[in-house]
């Protein structure tokens, strides 16, 4: 099988930060697929709905899964708990950030975790949960 | 708002969480079981409550003539009953009487009153009519008050219903066969739960049973007639000052 050029695009978050990576991994995001495909997206595509930080996160999942769907190793759970095993003010960035880039693997995965840190409490309990500084 | 309600919407203002949009918020909400989680996060603060409350995860009966603009909002029980999906949940507004006459109920659905206390939420039945509330398949009722003035509150037919935090009222001192606050008249499952159990039944067979819990019956001769195959059991009941809690099932021995 010929080898051929695997087409990259520049993702670049709100703060400046560009990531350089293959489209197949950037069309994980059904936001940016869908630019993509009715071509408005050019070889940048600015996302000033995301920082850097967590869009690079964003990015490592998207790559690994890639990966893991071309045949690798690992169980996609295991890549799924990998990802949300984050402090909780991360993860409801990356919540945000997984609604606004429209992955929709990851608006479940962190949406249930949240859920998840809700369920089967009081009222009480609920906002101490959800309030990171205790 | 009472203190503590204001004091907690605060706390739930500054938490990161909230700098979430709507969509985010409700999305994570529906992944919260109805009773108790979703209708908790309903509690702590009004934007919470709006999301929680959203029609998309419930159907609302409201007797305020404003709300009843609103999509999902519905003047009636039985309009909300005819509206909504298998599986959806009704909130039941605290303010306001309720009218409901023999009102069958075919799909699984969960009632529930919408104020701190089952007090707060009530369904007359007048007399002249059989039941309140007569259910055909596996439902919930949740923090409501039923009041029967001749016939009975809740007319259980097939399905497993579970009474959970309500008020059953009947009449003080019926004639004993009309009035009693639950009636079954499922029967009794025969040998398909065992196989149902080893997961190797077809199609939905279920054991029919009422489970009743913390829940406070008054008047009636009786607080369960059972006129099918299945059998009051597991009964506690707290005495307290003026009315008495109970917890009990229905089911095969």
């Amino acid at each position: 099988m010929a080898s051929y050029e695997r087409r990259k695009v520049t993702l670049k978050s709100s703060d400046g930060e560009e990531f350089l990576v293959e489209e197949a991994v950037a069309m994980e995001s059904r936001m940016i697929r869908y630019m993509i495909w009715d071509g408005l997206a050019g070889d940048v595509i600015e996302l000033p709905g995301v920082k850097g930080k967590f869009l690079s996160m964003i990015i490592d999942f998207c790559k690994k899964r890639v990966a893991w769907a071309a045949g690798g190793d690992g169980t996609l759970e295991g890549l799924k708990s990998d990802f949300v095993k984050v402090d909780l003010g991360t993860l409801i960035h990356l919540s945000a950030a997984s609604f606004c880039l429209k992955t929709n693997d990851l608006v479940d995965l962190t949406s249930q975790t949240l859920a998840n840190r809700i369920q089967g409490k009081t009222i009480d309990e609920i906002c101490r949960a959800l309030n990171p500084e205790e | 708002m009472g203190k503590r309600q204001r004091i907690i919407a605060a706390a739930a203002s500054s938490s990161p969480i909230n700098s979430l949009d709507d969509g985010c918020l409700m999305h994570i909400f529906s992944f919260l079981s109805p009773i108790p989680d979703r209708y908790n996060t309903a509690l702590v603060c009004h934007r919470w409550r709006y999301l929680a409350c959203h029609p998309r995860h419930w159907l609302r009966v409201e007797c305020s003539a404003k709300s009843l603009a609103e999509p999902g909002v519905y003047s009636t029980l039985e309009t909300a009953i005819a509206a909504a999906r298998p599986g959806d949940t009704i909130l039941i507004s605290a303010a306001g009487d309720y009218i409901a006459h023999n009102l069958q109920i075919k799909k699984p659905l969960c009632l529930i009153g919408g104020g701190e206390l089952p007090d707060d939420t009530i369904l007359t039945c007048l007399r002249g009519y059989e039941s309140a509330l007569e259910f055909f398949s596996t439902c919930k009722v949740a923090n409501l008050t039923v009041r029967a003035e001749l016939g009975c509150c809740l007319l259980h037919r097939s399905g497993r219903l579970t009474v959970e935090g309500c008020i059953l009222q009947c009449e003080e001192n019926p004639l004993d066969y009309l009035s009693f606050p639950i009636v079954s008249t499922a029967p009794e499952c025969n040998g398909f739960t065992s196989l149902a159990l080893k997961g190797k039944c077809h199609g939905s067979v279920g054991a029919d049973c009422v489970t009743v819990s913390n829940t406070r019956i008054e008047g009636g001769a009786k607080a369960v007639s059972t006129n099918g195959n299945l059998v009051l059991q597991h009964v506690r009941a707290i005495y307290a000052r003026t009315s008495i809690f109970f917890w009990f099932e229905v089911g095969e021995t």
